[in-house]
């Protein structure tokens, strides 16, 4: 596979590293030298200095026979033209990277396509939507999406209150199974693994389950989650920037009260005149007397998005002293989520950068594989079987996958079936596989898919 | 001061003018009326005012913005004078002052009127009567605008100036695209209308003239017991209907002619929820507050009470009940409905439901900015903010309203005998309804005040049209200096 990513910045740079890791043929533009001076020094990767929206260009990069494009540099509009020049180089796919232009609405698919971009991604949108969930969905830790959204991966901290505490995971499935709802991984103590059938759930697990993202509210249902969540929240946001406004506008379309606290005279206006509902404030949302003033003390959430990671933290901080709300905490470095998590009061810390990179994921795989998710020594393959493909025809049982392996789901047609030891597989399905990290080359062997 | 070219222009008004008295002049001809000579005077001195004005040089001077509004003004105060002739002429009414009252108050789609008995007056008369109020319920200048080609004025400024409405809207790039295709909705609408009334009983002659008075919004009947005569439920319904509509915005019947039949421009318009909102919550308010206390059938007190209640909130001021023996609650709501008024951009008077609003919901977020000191909020409308500097001129055009109905009702009060007369006729004047409480009261006329009185009503009446400051910002000196 080879990728041209257009914009090392730094959704690139996190970006590279990683594809890079995976052993992916890689060739980056950018106009700033000193950025593909460094890249260059760190990774054996090929480095064009270029303007991307330059048609002399197109003829120099090796975009023919590249199989991906990413435009991800700061401005949408380069990225946009990027997108629809490299389309008309004959790049199979293209990546577009947008912040602010809106391509919302019935319009919206031809208007891409006359663009020639086949996906977006929006980092501003990709973070609101993962606090949202935060807020809306507490105890949903982890979310993941496959087959266009159709089917999602949900990681769920399990708490005193869900109803499957003290079961048996055989007991749990079998309640499951006419959701065409599948349990995939326990996470415990750190550790990652398949759950057991005759070991039960305890409290402070995490449980990720696969589950047709239509099935979703049945899901919460089950669990016991839908009475706890329907309750309507209190919701401080320090930071009116991109993500603060998109986060409080699509909260207050929910029963959740919003307030969001913006120092800036100007941008509090006009995020002002974009939200209907959530209260905007404007004053700086590390002077605790003024946040004491508007009810810290009484908020659920205090979701700190400001640009300034020093900032974000010692509001955080703040408002973790002052009141019982559940603190969310916007950084830029991923690994400061870790350290933010289990050495401060911070519930949970995001980045932008960890949940862009994430997104890209999906557009990124070796041929018919996939490799969608990672968690501890665990991962997650989506495999599309051919006519021909190794293991078709037989039964899962057949396979002799391991012990440490399993086939999550099973695509066919347009519903989602639950693997069982004699369920065939066919050509034309798509299987979600759970792989231990070790036993990745091993398995994709039995699929005809070694390296 | 632009006088030569403000006069030119209003004579192209006047000419306007004399043209539609060619109308009633015709129709008086051909019923053979003894008042035809009345007519012929009318129609002359008007044709030969406004070509002798028109006739006058061209100026070289811009047109600037009190030029604008001069013209604007004085157009409406001439169009009364012109519209008296008539009236005057043929002895009907000996008075000039009750003339010029009477036809003020038909081109300001008031619909107060001095006649004690209407049914004896002359039918061309009264067709002229109900032509006023049609022609004012657009706009005399709009509808100068729509058919005068190029017309060398500020055409914007004058388009604003009579359009009702914090801001008046351009429907089309052009303006005088815009004048038309407003007259031609309203054109249509009265066809409809007139079609209609015909259908459902009453004669040619009668609904036209209803027609005329129900969608400009001016109220003039050719009964004396206005739409009452008639006894029917069916075209009490279809009058209060079409009110209704002629006191919506024009823009709102614009886009759904014009802009593919989608009701949805029409839902999604908060100023017409609210208008409308008004009107329900009102009508079925006054409804079981007069079944509870004075008991009656539901389906006539329902009709009464809608019937009323859409004629004084869209300021048309016909009646078929007489409101003063509702409750006094009842009385009193309908004193406050005739100073909101209708929509924006339509036919109707008053402060109009999209100020009333916007003036509410401004109360609201400043009472939470007390709450919250840190607080930025803006009133919005449609997801849409209202800018501050709209917001401080709706604002001053409420206490401007208040103040010129405070010492229009000091002025009122000197020559008129009770309390509850001298502020509702001034309200229903300025509001431009012309029924009003007291002794000017839905049975009653105005023909026993006084004539200072009756002028200062009629100046309430051209300021309530032009909404105030057009005509106000003329008593500003600085409006004259060359």
């Amino acid at each position: 596979m080879k990728i041209v990513i257009a914009g090392a910045g730094e959704v690139g740079f996190h970006l590279i590293e990683r594809l890079y890791r995976e052993g992916i043929s890689l060739s980056v533009i950018d106009t700033d030298k000193w950025i593909l001076q460094e890249l260059k020094d760190k990774f054996d990767i090929q480095v064009d200095q270029a303007n991307i929206i330059d048609s002399r260009f197109l003829r120099k990069a090796h975009l023919k026979d590249a199989d991906l494009f990413l435009a991800i540099t700061n401005s949408d509009e380069t990225n946009m033209i990027a997108c629809k020049m490299a389309k008309s180089a004959g790049v199979k796919t293209t990546v577009c990277r947008i912040r602010s232009v809106q391509l919302e609405g019935a319009k919206k698919d031809a208007s891409l396509a006359s663009l020639g971009i086949d996906h977006i991604i929006n980092p501003v949108e990709l973070v609101a939507d993962e606090l949202c969930q935060m807020v809306i969905a507490p105890n949903l830790v982890d979310r993941h999406l496959f087959d266009e959204g159709r089917l999602a991966l949900f990681g769920y901290q399990v708490q005193d209150y869900n109803r499957f505490v003290g079961k048996t995971f055989a007991e749990i499935q079998s309640q499951l199974r006419g959701l065409s709802i599948s349990l995939a991984l326990l996470s415990r103590q750190e550790r990652c693994f398949l759950p057991d059938p005759e070991h039960r759930l305890e409290v402070s697990d995490q449980l990720y389950v696969f589950c047709p993202t239509a099935h979703h509210a049945q899901l919460r249902e089950e669990m016991g989650y839908t009475k706890v969540s329907a309750k309507s929240k209190r919701v401080m946001i320090n930071g009116g920037g991109h993500i603060g406004l998109r986060l409080a506008s699509r909260l207050e379309k929910t029963a959740h009260q919003v307030r969001i606290i913006e120092p800036n005279e100007v941008r509090a206006q006009r995020i002002a005149g974009r939200l209907s509902k959530a209260m905007v404030l404007q004053f700086d949302g590390t002077e605790l007397k003024k946040l004491e003033a508007e009810g810290v003390d009484e908020q659920d959430f205090f979701i700190s998005v400001t640009s300034l990671e020093e900032v974000n933290l010692t509001a955080c901080l703040m408002a973790k002293q002052h009141s019982d709300a559940k603190a969310i905490c916007l950084v830029k470095q991923q690994e400061l989520i870790a350290i933010l998590e289990r050495a401060t009061a911070i519930d949970r810390a995001i980045s932008p950068r960890l949940t862009t990179s994430r997104s890209l994921d999906q557009f990124i795989g070796e041929g018919r594989v996939k490799s969608a998710f990672s968690q501890g020594s665990m991962q997650i393959l989506e495999l599309y079987l051919q006519n021909g493909s190794k293991g078709v025809g037989l039964k899962i049982g057949d396979l002799e996958l391991g012990d440490a392996t399993a086939i999550g789901m099973v695509k066919r047609g347009e519903s989602f079936v639950i693997p069982s030891a004699s369920l065939v597989l066919e050509a034309g399905d798509l299987i979600l596989l759970l792989v231990h990290r070790l036993d990745k080359p091993m398995i994709l062997e039995k699929f005809g898919l070694g390296s | 001061m632009q006088y030569r070219s403000i006069l030119k222009a209003l004579g192209v008004i006047i000419l306007l003018l004399g043209g539609c008295l060619v109308i009633p002049t015709t129709y008086s001809w051909w019923i053979e009326s003894p008042d035809l000579k009345a007519f012929l005077f009318s129609t002359l001195i008007s044709l030969v005012t406004g070509v002798g004005l028109y006739k006058l040089p061209k100026s070289k001077k811009p047109f600037k913005n009190q030029d604008g509004f001069a013209l604007v003004s004085f157009g409406w105060l001439a169009a009364g004078l012109f519209g008296a002739l008539p009236f005057f002429l043929s002895g009907a009414v000996p008075s000039f002052t009750d003339a010029y009252f009477e036809s003020i108050s038909g081109f300001t789609t008031t619909g107060a009127s001095i006649f004690t008995v209407i049914e004896d007056k002359p039918m061309p008369l009264l067709l002229w009567r109900s032509m006023t109020q049609w022609l004012g319920g657009m706009g005399i200048i709009v509808l100068t605008i729509a058919i005068i080609p190029y017309l060398d004025i500020g055409g914007m400024s004058i388009f604003q100036a009579e359009v009702p409405g914090p801001t008046a809207e351009k429907l089309t790039p052009k303006i005088q695209d815009t004048a038309k295709v407003l007259w031609f909705i309203y054109f249509v609408f009265t066809v409809i209308l007139v079609a209609l009334l015909w259908a459902f009983g009453m004669n040619l002659f009668e609904a036209i003239n209803h027609g005329f008075a129900t969608m400009s919004t001016g109220g003039f009947s050719t009964r004396n017991t206005s739409v009452a005569a008639f006894d029917s439920p069916a075209l009490e319904w279809i009058i209060t209907l079409f009110m209704a509509v002629a006191g919506m915005n024009f823009a709102l019947h614009f886009r759904f002619l014009f802009q593919g039949f989608k009701l949805q421009f029409y839902r999604q318009d908060s100023e017409l929820l609210f208008y409308l909102t008004v009107i329900l919550i009102s009508t079925v308010g006054v409804t079981s507050l007069i079944i509870f206390t004075s008991g009656g059938a539901v389906e006539p007190t329902l009709r009464g009470v809608a019937f009323t209640v859409v004629s004084l909130v869209t300021t048309t001021g016909f009646g078929t009940v007489d409101y003063e023996l509702w409750p006094i609650f009842g009385q009193m709501l309908l004193l406050l409905l005739m100073v909101m008024g209708g929509c924006a951009g339509s036919t109707a008077g008053g402060v109009k439901s999209v100020r009333l609003m916007l003036v509410l919901k401004y109360m609201y977020v400043e009472l939470l900015k007390m709450l919250h000191p840190h607080l930025v909020r803006d009133v919005k409308m449609q997801d849409t903010v209202v800018e501050r500097s709209v917001l401080n001129s709706i604002l001053s055009f409420m206490f401007i309203y208040i103040t010129v109905m405070v010492f229009s009702i000091l002025l009122v009060s000197l020559q008129t005998p009770d309390l509850v007369t001298s502020i509702s006729a001034v309200i229903s004047c300025l509001s431009n309804i012309g029924p009003g409480l007291g002794l000017v009261g839905p049975t009653d006329n105005y023909a026993h005040l006084a004539d200072f009185t009756k002028w200062v009503l009629s100046l309430n009446m051209v300021l309530g049209r032009l909404e105030i400051l057009t005509l106000l910002v003329l008593f500003l000196p600085q409006s004259w200096t060359k």
